[in-house]
């Protein structure tokens, strides 16, 4: 047992309603890093931070989920709750509130704060976002608010940086005032609540906040982005533009990391006399993590326009334009933001579940997150892409690698769909589940949290490649290298190797779908990650070449290799297989049971192969193979 | 000489990439017996970088790694 003596610090937590910027205000305030994005329910979490007042005390710092009310209806809302009241595990009360309210939302948000106060514990308001609400027409009289509800109150603008000064010391002051009495957590009354909304309306008007000029720019903006005909169009357009862009721009980078991985090789072999140490270097560690290495500008084209979306505000339209479509095959409006943070990682998207209410709803949400195509798939994507496809322009200058990229991303979202459509069906009947979902003000993305979401990406890339992939081409080399061929082989060393013995023990399973003896053996190493395949591939195919061109790019080599129907069977195999070990585990951890992380391997590796069956037959007649 | 140098260095980088991929796949329960053992054994100080994260993945959105986290992780 591993044991840490941790002093008791003064907890200061920051807690109030979705998307009203706690999490920027936490990042500026502990140096954290935490993700920020303009929409609800970022945050399923309780994250912690160090924050040093200014006499150079320091405290703890939560930054809490979202929560509309103090009846924990989901499991994120329950979080924030039992960390106010004293109930979560390991954890002291906090002894100071931070609650943060959108200014331009007051009459929501309030009623947050004023149910709050009833926890007895000292608390004090941050007006955030009061530069927005000032465009409106609302300048609240903080002096005054801070009468009427009995606790200090500061303005702040989150993403400026501004007020932060003066909440820093407000908090310095405060957090050594004494609790009052303390509530338990289920004591908030309906008549209660009712009270507080009527202490709110009041409040507001005491202080001139009862009325807000109407939003005319985000109202213009909606008029178009939420039209039924315009808006799916323009979303369907939006998304069809970004892999358009992931392929175009990102090729002069890639072919520029793609030569240096090649020259790097090249050198290497010049420089070592021929030996294991040289043909580890080169054919395992250059040839392996390198062709992975050649996709790092694809993920940030990819994320940079994510992170746009993210940060203007029109991800909530987004899943407001599809939500019709969500709810025809039974899946919850709140399933939206989950599905969206699986286009990065499923594990994220997976524990974002926990802002939906229905526990049914949820399941059906985590056993579809794995379908949408995450950021590992890009690289297996893009290598048999750029291999197979031609580089070739038509109509209005649509790139046709970046259509079969777009296509790929639609396979993974129409196959979840049916997905959900098929676990609907083996639902009992119950409630339309209606969607309910805060539109933000449209804000013109900081290019803070751009350059932040943007470098979390790039150093979450570089570390895999640089650990579990470097580690795993390492081990594969070895298992492809030995036992040595012998002295009069007539084959290429490898397939006399362990890696070759069990590829093509595997190749009799995997050769109705095209696979031969060298995918098998990029697919075992590719259950850590899926883009350790595409490494695999690099090494595995550098060992099967003879001659001083062994450590040449990856994607010729396959070029030569491969029929085309064989790629085609490879790429609709990564659409299904959940070649991932990690989102599985997350899986058993969040739904507590082996059963739904092996119902979904089952499931997903069933559609795996005979989607790729299909595919490698129907592209196999078509050209003639 | 030369040859087991070169025989030497690879045997230690295949060794050292397959304790590492074993402890990279293994779960949080194995990884925090291995570090308990490491602690125990060499004397060497856990320290926060060390501790294995929620899930594993490096976009957990739980890889926030604070002494408090540590202590939740290791009771």
């Amino acid at each position: 047992m591993i044991t840490t003596a941790v002093s008791r610090l003064p907890i200061v937590a920051l807690v109030g309603n979705p998307n009203c910027g706690k999490t920027a205000l936490f990042n500026l305030l502990t140096g954290s890093k935490q993700k920020v994005a303009n929409y609800a329910g970022v945050t399923v979490e309780r994250k912690e931070g160090t924050f040093f007042a200014p006499n150079g005390d320091r405290m703890r710092m939560f930054d809490l989920p979202g929560a509309y009310g103090l009846e924990a209806e989901t499991p994120d809302e329950r979080v924030t709750i039992d960390v106010i009241t004293g109930n979560y595990a390991l954890e002291d009360r906090p002894d100071l509130i931070v609650c943060v309210v959108d200014t331009t939302n007051l009459r929501q948000h309030l009623r947050l704060a004023v149910g709050l106060k009833r926890f007895g514990v000292p608390m004090v308001l941050a007006l955030n976002m009061s530069d927005l609400a000032e465009q409106y027409g609302l300048v609240i009289d903080t002096k005054l608010l801070s009468q009427e509800l009995g606790i200090p109150v500061v303005k702040t603008i989150a993403i400026q940086k501004s007020g932060i000064a003066e909440l820093v010391q407000v908090l310095q002051d405060s957090v050594h005032t004494t609790a009052q009495t303390r509530v338990e957590r289920g004591t908030v009354t309906p008549q209660q609540l009712q009270q507080d909304h009527e202490q709110v309306n009041q409040l507001l008007i005491r202080i001139g906040a009862d009325r807000l000029n109407p939003l005319k720019a985000s109202d213009r903006i909606d008029s178009v982005v939420l039209h039924p005909v315009a808006g799916p169009i323009l979303l369907l357009l939006c998304l069809f533009l970004i892999f358009q862009a992931v392929f175009s721009w990102a090729k002069p980078v890639s072919d520029l990391i793609n030569f240096s991985m090649t020259s790097l090789g090249a050198w290497v072999e010049q420089l070592l006399p021929e030996s294991a140490l040289r043909s580890l270097l080169v054919n395992g560690v250059i040839a392996g993590a390198g062709s992975v290495l050649v996709f790092l500008p694809q993920i940030i084209i990819l994320f940079f326009f994510i992170l746009i979306l993210e940060e203007s505000g029109y991800l909530p339209r987004a899943a407001f334009l599809l939500d019709r479509i969500m709810g025809g095959v039974g899946l919850s409006g709140k399933a939206f933001i989950p599905l969206l943070s699986s286009f990065a990682c499923a594990i994220p998207g997976i524990m974002a579940t926990r802002t939906i209410q229905d526990s049914r709803d949820r399941l059906t949400t985590i056993m579809i997150a794995p379908l949408m195509t995450c950021s590992a798939r890009l690289p297996v994507y893009g290598v048999i892409i750029a291999a197979f496809i031609p580089h070739r322009t038509f109509w209005f200058g649509i790139n046709l690698q970046g259509l079969v990229l777009f296509g790929l991303y639609c396979g993974g979202i129409i196959s979840a769909l049916i997905v959900a459509y098929v676990l609907k069906l083996s639902k009992s009947k119950h409630g339309i589940q209606t969607l309910m979902m805060e539109l933000p003000a449209y804000h013109t993305p900081a290019l803070r949290n751009i350059v932040i979401g943007l470098w979390q990406r790039v150093h979450i890339f570089l570390t895999r490649v640089g650990t579990i992939i470097l580690a795993l081409m390492v081990l594969l080399w070895f298992l492809s290298s030995y036992p040595t061929a012998p002295v009069n082989a007539t084959h290429p060393a490898i397939e006399y190797s362990f890696a070759g013995h069990i590829g093509k023990a595997l190749a009799t399973l995997f050769a109705p779908i095209g696979f031969n003896w060298q995918i098998c053996i990029a697919l075992i190493p590719g259950l850590a990650a899926r883009e350790v395949a595409v490494g695999a591939l690099g090494t595995v195919y550098a060992l099967s070449e003879t001659g001083t061109e062994a450590a040449t790019a990856l994607q010729p080599l396959l070029a030569q290799s491969w029929s085309l129907p064989t790629a085609i069977s490879f790429l609709i195999w990564y659409v299904f297989a959940p070649q991932c070990l990690s989102t599985l585990a997350t899986v058993k951890r969040e739904t507590n049971s082996w059963r739904y992380p092996l119902l979904m391997a089952g499931y997903m590796f069933a559609l795996a192969y005979v989607g790729a069956f299909v595919a490698y037959r129907i592209t196999g007649y078509f050209v003639g193979a | 000489m030369s040859r087991l140098l070169d025989t030497l260095l690879v045997t230690l980088l295949v060794v050292i990439s397959t304790l590492s991929v074993a402890y990279s796949l293994s779960p949080l329960a194995a990884k925090k017996w291995v570090l308990s053992r490491v602690s125990h054994y060499f004397g060497i100080k856990v320290m926060t970088w060390m501790l294995p994260k929620n899930c594993g993945c490096d976009d957990c959105p739980s890889a926030n790694k604070t002494p408090q986290l540590k202590r939740s992780i290791h009771q």
